[in-house]
């Protein structure tokens, strides 16, 4: 019990995946059979979600309260802009427009953070309300319709396995080894804990804050190219009703609100089982309302259960 | 008669603690421990760092309570169960507090209120009086000439006037009958520590008990009656003041003189130049001239406050910058030190190895990779090295003892293999066994040919140090060098006058452009000029703007982001941020729209059922101790399926009695104008005229020190919920009367408009600090930029770019004018 309980502590990712089993018999009771593919469909269902939520994990892990509201503008701007550039002759200096802009984004979040000392929380909603206009602005004569070349590549899949789940999977283990093995990792999760008592431990707080809030925009672009893709075109809205899911899923996966612990894992873990989640109650077939409903007592039924865990460790 | 009625009790014990045994977790924090205290005693209660001083003060203080033992109290006998916080108020218990306790946003004034009110929530009238005159008293008394105004936020005072209101407060505490004070003069000045210590004096005479908990024995030999030593949970010796010296305390602690040092430290040669200032300036430092040399340990000493913080940080600052300039040079890295471990020193979530190796990763790293054997040696070696008392190096850092999470710092600081190592008040607070290994290290660092620079509040210290810089008022006063330290230089040093340049006096403001500028710089101010600039702009475009229609249109329209965002600020106000109140509203508004509709009681109760889940969500918040932003976003989603489940799709229509308000002809204005200044005024009200008002607003800032005054950190936060859930029923009225109807999913894009407004109305994120008219003046302007786009022929896509804009700049603005304050 006690060594149990000792490695839940530690490895906080246990719990989303042990929700996420418990939901994928529970989705298999109900719809009467258990399928591969469905729990595959799930997986890349939650993709994106997972992708906004490592661009929150990022952030909200750099402390001080900070949430990256942002983010989901970057994906809607990203899926106009690849639609339009990632095409033909134009590929590469498409790529390069899309790494451009997430950098100016990012870069300018950090630097309104940084230097003009507004709250990132307010900074980024800032910023994100500037790209909605431009989104807004530029989807008038955008195309919408991304290249068939890469609709082709986000909707690849062997029965149901998704090319995207591989990807996801590639970049979860990068941003682990980012996250825990490297000192851009250890240093990022120091300055979560207090950046002026980083600042005195001598890590340049103000570089690291800027490098999150880039890395965090060029993850929202990669996931805007991908999600503008997976389904077949982009709207004005497309990554507006991402922004909750990515925030639940970094939290549930084990994130600390305040900064200075984060779960790549566990947020993978934490997509998964909202998408299932949802996927369920999809399935039982109920009206939307209840829908809502019971995602959100689930939400917080499993940060409850998360927080007493990781008190009592 | 009263003669002896006085003497009689002035022989009564004021308290006996018996047997008392605490117990956390596993270990004895307080083992048998007896204590009595007299009247008109002063007991001076002394001992090492973890000898369970605070913690026996703590069950006196109810705080904790004991695990075996009991309490007797005025001659009354308590058990472990029937003792609480109550009862040892009651009885004129009062402490004040080691880390300052003290409530930065409110007046000095407000502090001393919630010390001694009572926690009903209503105040009588005239009370703000009543507390600012007995706050202007109790200062004039114990620190004479102390040039405070009681109507001052605490949050400019510097920090020796924090502990001077800090010991006021504890000391203005009704029916006063036992003081306690926990290393009171860590941050006084020489001559303030004199006051205090008359004043104490008085007291005694008045027949109160005091407890004088302090590391600096000089103080306690100077001005105890009685002294009680612990060590290791037990009381180890107590003794009569009068026959007892400094050396003979420390000995009876374990502890060995600094003094003894100063033989063993030799004269060495000292290298190289690490650092040289010529005639540096800024805003807190008068041209510093100084150097350090290789091998060398350099003291900081000097008054409290005199600039020491300043300097070193400066030192720390231009070391990281490699600065090579014309007034400051420096030569190799440097690390930094702080005794202030909490706020500046120690990695909270970490283990010791995780707070030791931080800053050194270069040191354990091939490229970019971190290796882990190389991590694991390097930790291990400064834990074998610096002697932890711990379990191993795996351990929590939280679950150290102060001497023992400072080592770790220390640990750090070195192992990154600095040039220069800058030590502030490593000390404070630390008992004199780990002062001793401190000591050692310094020590040990300048024998490796590195560097110290050491600033201490204790003056001794110093005589550790090759040479001292004594500070005052910004500017180096004297340099002492190794022969010539002794506490009494120091001390003549420290009260020499420095040569600073006269501080520009602050011109007073007259006129329009005064009060302009006084705008300006309150935290509302610029809320209400974009407000203006707003309304000035719309009234140029449009003649109409003016007239009573347009005033119906223009504010109406504003109502639901005005009344949504003052709910909002109820949140920030016990710091907390609510993601969920533009669903919140929409649910309401739905309510609304259909049961309202059908009947008004029906309609009443389901809104008092949402008020009541509404500040449910409190008790789960404080209870299970969560993050706002984590339940509220929660329930964001379970009021949205709430407002679905009752209506699907947009409809119903707005009750008769609500369109009936607000067409209510009134003079003058519209309705709407009048609704828009009243819920300002009543926001206002609410914050800072109401007396719980005052006690949500010190919970925000420091929740800590006003439950330990023992106001309820529980109710305010539900009383907070609960005015912010009136304010987000009042929006899902005007809601409602906006639509003439509901619609469930429309109300989400008032959420984070919600938080925009409140930080462009001048509310902080940290707790505490609200500006209701600020909220107002920022959700009519919010509100308002679409008018101006359509009249100007803007298309609304703009809209968003706009708010973001106008968010930035301001926050930028706020942000610089707080700079130039502070």
């Amino acid at each position: 019990m006690g060594k149990g309980l000792k490695l839940t502590a530690k490895h906080t990712w246990i719990w989303p995946f042990a929700g996420c089993v418990v939901l994928s018999v529970a989705i298999a009771l109900i719809s009467g059979g258990f399928s591969g593919r469905t729990i595959f469909l799930n997986v890349t269902l939650a993709s994106f979600s997972f992708l906004l939520g490592l661009c929150e994990m990022l952030v909200i892990t750099s402390g001080d309260g900070a949430i990256d509201l942002c983010a989901p503008y970057v994906v809607t701007l990203c899926a106009y802009i690849s639609a339009n550039w990632l095409r033909d002759d134009k590929a590469v200096l498409g790529i390069f427009i899309i790494i451009g802009v997430c950098v100016l984004i990012g870069a300018v979040n950090g630097l309104i953070n940084i230097y003009l000392k507004v709250h990132a929380m307010i900074g980024t909603l800032a910023v994100g309300y500037i790209i909605y206009s431009i989104v807004l602005v530029y989807s008038k004569s955008a195309n919408v319709k991304p290249s068939k070349t890469l609709m082709k590549f986000a909707q690849t899949n062997w029965d149901g396995f998704s090319l995207i789940t591989v990807l996801c999977v590639i970049l979860l283990v990068i941003m682990a080894v980012v996250m825990y093995k490297t000192k851009f990792g250890k240093r990022l999760h120091a300055v979560g804990q207090g950046h002026h008592i980083a600042e005195l431990a001598g890590i340049p707080v103000k570089k690291m804050l800027m490098l999150v809030f880039i890395f965090s925009a060029l993850i929202a672009g990669v996931t805007g190219v991908l999600l503008g893709a997976y389904v077949n075109g982009s709207f004005q809205t497309l990554g507006d009703s991402y922004q909750m899911p990515a925030i639940a899923a970094a939290l549930v996966g084990g994130t600390l609100v305040s900064g200075g612990r984060s779960s790549v894992l566990g947020t993978f873990g934490g997509a998964i089982l909202l998408t299932l989640l949802s996927s369920m109650i999809n399935i039982m077939g109920v009206a939307a309302g209840w829908q809502k409903l019971v995602e959100g007592v689930v939400i917080i039924l499993i940060l409850v259960a998360a927080d007493s865990r990781s008190s009592r460790a | 008669m009263n003669k002896n009625v006085v003497e009689e009790s002035a022989k009564e014990y004021r308290f006996r603690l018996n047997h008392i045994v605490k117990q956390f977790g596993a270990s004895v924090a307080l083992d048998h421990v007896d204590l009595e205290v007299k009247a008109g005693e002063i007991i001076g209660l002394i001992g090492p760092n973890g000898a369970g001083k605070s913690t026996l003060m703590s069950i006196l203080t109810a705080i904790h309570g004991a695990t075996e033992g009991s309490i007797e109290l005025n001659g009354v006998q308590y058990d472990k169960k029937s003792y609480n916080g109550t009862i040892a108020r009651e009885n004129g218990i009062a402490c004040c507090y080691q880390e300052l306790s003290v409530c930065n946003n409110l007046a000095i004034y407000e502090n001393f209120a919630l010390m001694v009110m009572d926690h009903k929530p209503f105040g009588k009238f005239g009370w703000r009086k009543e507390m600012m005159d007995l706050a202007q008293r109790m200062l004039d008394d114990v620190f004479p000439d102390h040039g405070l105004n009681v109507r001052q936020k605490v949050e400019r005072l510097s920090i020796e006037q924090k502990q001077m209101v800090e010991i006021c407060c504890a000391m203005a505490t009704n029916q006063l009958k036992i003081l306690i004070f926990d290393e009171p003069t860590s941050s006084l000045g020489t001559e303030r520590i004199e006051q205090f210590h008359n004043a104490i004096e008085r007291w005694k005479e008045k027949g109160i008990s005091i407890i004088y908990i302090s590391h600096k024995l000089e103080e306690v030999v100077n001005i105890t009656t009685r002294i009680v030593v612990m060590r290791n949970a037990k009381v180890i010796k107590e003794l009569k003041t009068k026959d007892v010296q400094v050396d003979e305390l420390i000995e009876i602690m374990g502890g060995k003189l600094p003094s003894e040092y100063i033989e063993e430290t030799s004269h060495k040669e000292c290298g190289e130049k690490l650092l040289e200032i010529e005639g540096f300036s800024n805003d807190q430092l008068h041209n510093i001239t100084m150097d350090i040399r290789r091998g060398e340990i350099i003291g900081i000493s000097g008054l409290g406050g005199s600039g020491q913080r300043e300097l070193l940080n400066e030192i720390f600052r231009e070391f990281q910058k490699k600065r090579q300039g014309k007034k400051i040079r420096t030569y190799g890295s440097a690390s930094f030190v702080s005794g202030n471990r909490q706020k500046e020193g120690i990695f909270k979530l970490w283990s010791i190895a995780d707070n030791i190796v931080i800053s050194s990763l270069d040191l354990i790293a091939d490229f970019k990779l971190i290796r882990k054997e190389k991590e694991e040696a390097l930790a291990q070696a400064w834990y074998d090295k610096l002697k932890f008392r711990a379990q191993g190096k795996e351990d929590n850092i939280l679950n150290l003892s102060g001497g023992n999470q400072q080592k770790a710092i220390i640990g750090r600081g070195i192992a990154s293999e600095a040039d220069l190592v800058i030590f502030d008040d490593p000390t404070r607070g630390v008992d004199a066994g780990t002062k001793k290994d401190i000591y050692g290290i310094i020590r040990e660092i300048a024998a490796e040919g590195k560097s110290v620079i050491w600033y201490s509040t204790e003056d001794n210290e110093m005589l550790e140090c090759d040479r001292v810089y004594v500070m005052r008022d910004g500017t180096i006063v004297d340099e002492l060098k190794k022969e010539q330290i002794s506490v009494d230089a120091l001390v003549a040093s420290s009260f020499k006058t420095a040569d600073v340049p006269a501080v520009k006096k602050q011109k007073g403001d007259s006129g329009v452009l005064g009060t302009a500028a006084s705008l300006l710089k309150s935290g509302s101010g610029i809320s209400i000029i974009v407000f203006l600039l707003i309304w000035i702009i719309l009234s140029i475009l449009n003649k109409n703007v003016n007239t009573r229609a347009g005033l119906v249109m223009m504010i109406g329209s504003s109502l639901p982001l005005v009344f949504v965002s003052l709910g909002q600020m109820f949140m920030l106000v016990v710091s907390d941020i609510n993601l969920g109140v533009g669903n919140a509203m929409g649910l309401v508004s739905v309510i609304a729209a259909t049961f309202m509709v059908q009947s008004f009681g029906l309609g009443l109760l389901a809104m008092l059922g949402f008020l009541a889940v509404y500040s449910l969500t409190a008790v789960l918040i404080h209870k299970r101790n969560m993050p706002s932003i984590v339940v509220s976003l929660g329930m964001s989603s379970v009021w949205l399926g709430a407002a679905l489940l009752i209506q699907e799709t947009p409809g119903g229509s707005c009750p008769e009695w609500l369109l009936k308000i607000f067409y209510l002809k009134t003079p003058v204005f519209p309705v709407q104008v009048y609704i828009c200044v009243l819920a300002a005024a009543l926001a206002y009200w609410l914050v800072f005229r109401f007396k719980y008002g005052m006690v949500i607003r010190g919970i925000g800032d420091n929740p800590g020190s006003v439950t330990k005054r023992g106001w309820s950190y529980f109710l305010a936060r539900v009383m907070a919920y609960v005015l912010s859930g009136i304010f987000i029923l009042l929006a899902g009225l005007a809601f409602v009367y906006q639509g003439r109807g509901s619609d469930a999913t429309s109300a989400a894009s008032y959420q984070m408009q919600s938080i925009a407004v409140v930080l462009l109305g001048g509310c902080a994120f940290s707790g505490g600090i609200v500006e209701p008219v600020g909220v107002v003046a920022g959700a009519v302007s919010i509100s308002l930029i679409s008018s101006i786009l359509t009249m100007l022929q803007i298309h609304s896509d703009y809209r968003t770019a706009i708010i973001g804009i106008i968010l930035i700049v301001v926050l930028f603005y706020r942000a610089m004018m707080k700079r130039r304050s502070a």
